[in-house]
């Protein structure tokens, strides 16, 4: 008899599992969920026109990407998702959101643009490694670009970066822990520039923010130099004359330091460090001159000025025409010279417009390659 | 085989500390002292260890004066029967405002980032229930759970830190020792205030078996180290997040898991793996919680189970989690009670009633120290 309760009791309880190990509450069946991929944000009059990229089947290379795009205009970020959510069948996820492009009148607005990066960081979803990016006209028109095989335009930038990410020279990948960190530092930013040229993508040169507005635009060159100054990882090829002809660069490897001190007059020196390391991709055909290790080196050395130059414009268009603290200088004034960051009230603004670049770039040519 | 008589050991005594102080800071701690004290906040609880361990010496002291009788009987018996009752009665309070609080914000963050849909006086219940059921099985098998779950919850712990060691900046750190020394020692006394498991030696007590002899200097050994452990984890998170970022968020620790870029991951919601052994933590709190309540209960009324007790309870206990209105009065509550209660059952009372054990001339074994 209380072998039978016991086991009365066992399967009753085998029963409820079923029942209480489910979650039933937040149970969703894939069909009825719509995954958002990545969102446009623009301004519209006085509102928000929010964008959203919800394929309905992404292995369908026939659909027309336009087609998947749902539209809502409201004063807020949210309550647009909110309107698209409602009057989309199956509920918007935002779990595997890879992309937000921000538009051109948004980043030029500084109350737009926080009210944007808040309801992105408050949406419990959204995860803080999406991709942002801004668009140099309406993030709308992002979306009407032909991508290969009409593959999302979310999963094509997701793609691109995956695929690109050590090879990237005149742009970077900006997520949107990196935008929320840096606006609360220093209230300045970097953005990458998505373009739609002639409906084609093209993802190159960066948007420089200060207080929370666009402030100017870094052209590819200039976007290079930056990126080899900040702690980025900068790829991609650099080119320059040798010889009567060009040599091309592959960058394999690249690091990035910088230290601020001050010299004996007080004034701050941001100490910069750039190592590279790369191989001889492209000269021209001829007896092998690579073999000859002073061509290394004097080849080293003009690919290191080359880059120095790039560098110092970049920085000087930052800091004299732009003055926007991009490259964490206010923060490494607070790490390492606390006291001095207090007497200036944390305004490092004054401080950042006169310090001094002091740039050191090696560069190593790894190898030549080899004639077959 | 394992015994059943309700004991247990100096080591399962260890682990169930470490996990309650651990499940009762880890959330909140690291914000909170980068709150108080900046980039400092992980030294800030450094110093607050040393207080909370000598906390834990006071209490083992006491302890070891009566080794076999609980809290109700030798609070009535060194400070009279109604002060000692009262006593009793207001550490049941402060242990079951205490669980409610803990019970709510677990729902809270489990509401607002798992289940999204789930009702939070649902989720608040299969936590309540489960830990209750835990509890009315007595002392014994808790420890074996907390012998078991400390397991489960260090080594995904131990490998989300591990990754997150590679994208941290230790930069992030300084300037060292350079916020305010009034904010830090502010810092240091909260962080020792978040110790507050360590009155439940006070009830746990008379349940160590043989071992006895080695509890005092093992208990306060562990205090220090689950001070260290909880130390190290803010300052990773600092060094992981910077302090600007840090205020912005509400459970920085909990958010370090989605921030990490696995290589080679295909698993997108990444933060479950962390929220887990968190989720094993409160678990052990609050049948910690329960246990000690209806222990103190029973032990004040003389009568009835172990079992109508935690019921009492769990009624008491689930109808308390839902009076704070929204998560920062819930927040407020639990920094008021900390600040207002936190030192009494730690510091206070131990203190009073070695001193009544002075005055009535019972004396301290001291090789049980």
């Amino acid at each position: 008899m209380k072998m039978r309760y016991k086991f009365f009791k066992l399967f009753a309880l085998y029963l409820l599992i079923p029942v209480i190990l489910t979650a039933c509450y937040d149970k969703i069946e894939l069909e009825d969920r719509a995954l958002v991929i990545s969102m446009g944000i623009d301004r519209q009059d006085d509102e928000f026109l929010l964008s959203m990229e919800i394929p309905k089947e992404l292995e369908s290379k026939d659909e027309d990407n336009a087609e998947n795009l749902k539209l809502a205009a409201s004063s807020s970020v949210s309550s647009a998702m909110r309107e698209i959510d409602s009057y989309s069948g199956p509920k918007l996820y935002y779990g595997h959101t890879k992309v937000c492009i921000i538009g051109n009148d948004v980043i030029k607005d500084p109350k737009l643009f926080k009210e944007t990066i808040d309801a992105l960081e408050r949406n419990r979803e959204i995860s803080r490694k999406l991709i942002i990016m801004c668009s140099d006209s309406y993030a709308n028109e992002i979306y009407s670009a032909k991508t290969d095989n009409n593959i999302p335009t979310g999963i094509f930038i997701n793609d691109f970066y995956k695929n690109n990410i050590k090879s990237l020279s005149i742009t970077f990948r900006q997520d949107l822990e990196g935008v929320i960190k840096q606006l609360l530092e220093s209230s300045n930013t970097v953005l990458p520039i998505i373009k739609n040229e002639d409906e084609k993508l093209k993802i190159s040169s960066i948007a420089v923010l200060k207080n929370y507005e666009l402030e100017g635009f870094l052209n590819e060159e200039q976007s290079r130099g930056f990126l080899y100054l900040g702690n980025y990882p900068a790829g991609g090829e650099i080119t320059i004359p040798f010889e009567d002809t060009n040599t091309a660069l592959k960058i394999t490897k690249k690091t990035s330091h910088i230290k601020l001190d001050k010299n004996d007059l007080g004034n701050y020196i941001l100490n910069c460090t750039v190592d590279i390391e790369g191989n001889i991709e492209e000269y021209t055909l001829s007896e092998n001159v690579f073999l000859n290790s002073d061509k290394y080196k004097i080849l080293q050395d003009e690919y290191a000025e080359n880059i120095k130059k790039e560098a110092q414009s970049a920085f000087e268009l930052i800091q004299k025409k732009y003055k926007a603290d991009v490259l964490g200088f206010g923060e490494m004034l607070r790490k390492n010279y606390y006291k001095d960051y207090l007497y200036m009230q944390e305004d490092t603004q004054k401080a950042f417009e006169q310090a001094k670049l002091d740039l050191d770039v090696k560069v190593k040519i790894k190898s030549a390659g080899s004639s077959r | 085989m394992f015994s059943t008589n309700n004991k247990i050991s100096v080591r399962q005594l260890q682990t169930l500390l470490i996990l309650d102080i651990f499940g009762m800071g880890i959330t909140s701690l690291p914000g909170k002292m980068t709150e108080t004290a900046g980039q400092d906040g992980w030294l800030a609880l450094i110093i607050g260890t040393l207080p909370a361990c000598f906390s834990a010496f006071l209490i083992t002291r006491l302890c070891s004066v009566f080794p076999e009788e609980g809290f109700v009987r030798y609070s009535r018996k060194l400070l009279s029967y109604p002060i000692g009752t009262l006593l009793s009665l207001g550490l049941v309070l402060k242990i079951i405002a205490a669980l409610s609080m803990q019970l709510r914000i677990f729902s809270e963050i489990i509401k607002q980032l798992m289940l999204f849909e789930t009702p939070i006086w649902l989720i608040s219940l299969c936590m309540l229930l489960l830990g209750s059921y835990a509890a009315s099985k007595g002392y014994e098998a808790r420890g074996r759970i907390a012998e078991i779950l400390i397991f489960v919850v260090f080594i995904p712990l131990i490998f989300v830190f591990l990754i997150a060691l590679t994208d941290v900046d230790f930069s992030n750190l300084k300037p060292v020792f350079a916020s305010d020394k009034i904010k830090l020692l502010k810092a240091a006394f909260i962080s020792c205030l978040s110790f507050s498991p360590i009155e439940f030696i006070l009830l746990a007590y008379p349940y160590l078996n043989k071992d006895k002899q080695k509890a005092g200097k093992r208990i306060i050994l562990c205090v220090f180290l689950s001070g260290m452990i909880l130390s190290v984890i803010t300052a990773l998170t600092i060094a992981r997040f910077g302090i600007f970022d840090m205020l912005h968020q509400m459970w920085p620790v909990l958010e370090i898991m989605d921030t990490i870029d696995l290589p080679g991951s295909f698993i997108e919601r990444q933060d479950a793996l962390i929220m887990s052994f968190w989720i094993i933590s409160i678990f052990i709190i609050i049948n910690a919680g329960m246990f000690f309540s209806s222990l103190v209960l029973k032990d004040i009324v003389q009568k009835g189970t172990h079992t109508f007790f935690i019921v009492l309870s769990l009624i008491l206990v689930y109808i308390i989690s839902f009076i704070p209105p929204n998560i920062s009065s819930l927040y407020y509550f639990l920094d008021k009670m900390n600040v207002w209660t936190g030192w009494i059952y730690t510091f206070l009372i131990p203190i009073v009633l070695l001193i009544a054990t002075k005055i009535k001339g019972i004396g301290v074994n001291e090789d049980e120290i």
